[in-house]
């Protein structure tokens, strides 16, 4: 019987793991080699030792504290999605708005009507009118080229995903005015 | 259903009241790991809270077919060996002890007496010098007397690679004490000398 197998073996027998005929063999052994012997008389004394530790117990109202950490995660969280939502949705909100007029002063940009409008308005917004012709072109040369490929489904998908959004927002924004529920919800 | 398995099912209903029945249940079992894996109280208290947080949130996971206590046990041991791992990297942060103070007495001391408390520190001691993964598998052992499979299952591994782990730990824990004891000789022999020496200087 090498040392190395009786190390093993006595890790065995302190979780009495070691048949009768092992535990003769190993008690031989331990009498015989003093290396081995003072391994054994250390461990037993060692597993004992633990064996006798107590177990250590939280302060009072360890329970308390626990679902009051749960419930500011959940709060945190709550936030966080909120915000999260309100923030797409006014993207979705006012990216909509900006193509509807778009669309709206592509349909309208006939010479008639441009001159009529320009007439008009010229004294007071020609500076920014000058900005929105510019925003306007650029806006109209993407939409043009847009719509010489098929890619009018783009947009149109676009659309929907926008008005998911808001739909998204929505919720948000009206489940909010709802008192915020204590204990019964789970994220 | 017996009442825990109830309770658990109410508490992923989202019951709070269940979910606290069961953390009054295991508090002691939890915390108690924490602080044998971490060695002090306040971040013991502060894992402890976290095991109890994940158990909610993972609550799903868990498979009835399998002890709860194992399950919470696993949760636990897996937290606390990810935080030794990250502690490697970096210390706690100066706001999370702030944040911890409520908790920082440890209940067990007050009525030890000097010899269970230095009694206590060595096993501390003794404990926090192994591996953490060694470490987990004698607490286990010793503080939940669970059998290798049991303890194969909390930590998922193999019952032979637990015997084997159980036996490297108690061999590095044997070593670490019978290193002690050949110190505490040695400076005991160092004193008795220099004692004779002085001796000998007043003869």
């Amino acid at each position: 019987m090498h040392c190395s197998d009786i190390s093993e073996w006595i890790s065995l027998r302190l979780d009495n793991g070691l048949s009768q005929e092992q535990v003769t063999q190993l008690e031989v052994h331990l009498a015989r080699c003093a290396a081995c012997g003072e391994e054994w008389e250390t461990l037993r004394s060692l597993s004992s030792q633990l064996a006798a530790e107590p177990m250590v117990t939280p302060a009072a109202d360890f329970t308390a504290r626990v679902l009051q950490r749960l419930q500011q995660r959940q709060a945190h969280r709550r936030r966080l999605y909120g915000s999260l939502s309100v923030l797409m949705g006014s993207v979705g909100l006012w990216s909509v708005a900006a193509l509807a007029v778009a669309l709206l002063f592509i349909v309208l940009w006939q010479p008639l009507i441009r001159i009529v409008v320009l007439d008009v308005l010229q004294p007071l917004a020609a500076k920014a009118l000058s900005i929105l012709v510019i925003l306007a072109q650029a806006l109209y040369a993407v939409i043009r080229e847009l719509s010489m490929r098929p890619t009018w489904l783009l947009l149109l998908g676009y659309a929907l995903l926008a008005l998911g959004l808001i739909v998204l927002w929505a919720h948000v924004a009206l489940r909010r005015r709802e008192p915020v529920p204590q204990i019964n919800s789970r994220f | 259903m017996d009442q825990q398995a109830l309770w658990v099912a109410q508490a992923l209903r989202g019951d709070q009241r269940a979910f606290a029945y069961l953390v009054d249940l295991y508090q002691a079992a939890v915390y108690n790991l924490c602080y044998r894996m971490l060695g002090n109280a306040p971040e013991a208290e502060d894992a402890a809270q976290e095991t109890f947080v994940r158990v909610y949130r993972h609550l799903h996971k868990y498979d009835p077919q399998q002890k709860f206590s194992s399950w919470i046990l696993a949760v636990a041991s897996h937290y606390c060996i990810d935080r030794l791992r990250r502690r490697r990297i970096k210390w706690l942060s100066l706001d999370n002890v702030l944040a911890l103070r409520p908790a920082a007495t440890d209940p067990a001391l007050p009525e030890e007496t000097i010899l269970q408390h230095e009694s206590r520190a060595e096993v501390r001691d003794l404990l926090q010098s192994l591996p953490a993964e060694h470490r987990l598998v004698i607490v286990l052992r010793y503080w939940y007397d669970l059998s290798y499979v049991e303890i194969a299952q909390v930590v998922d591994s193999s019952e032979s690679a637990i015997k084997s782990r159980l036996h490297r730990a108690r061999k590095m824990l044997a070593k670490r004490v019978m290193a002690q004891r050949q110190a505490g000789t040695l400076s005991r022999k160092q004193v008795q000398e220099e004692r004779r020496v002085a001796n000998n200087a007043l003869l």
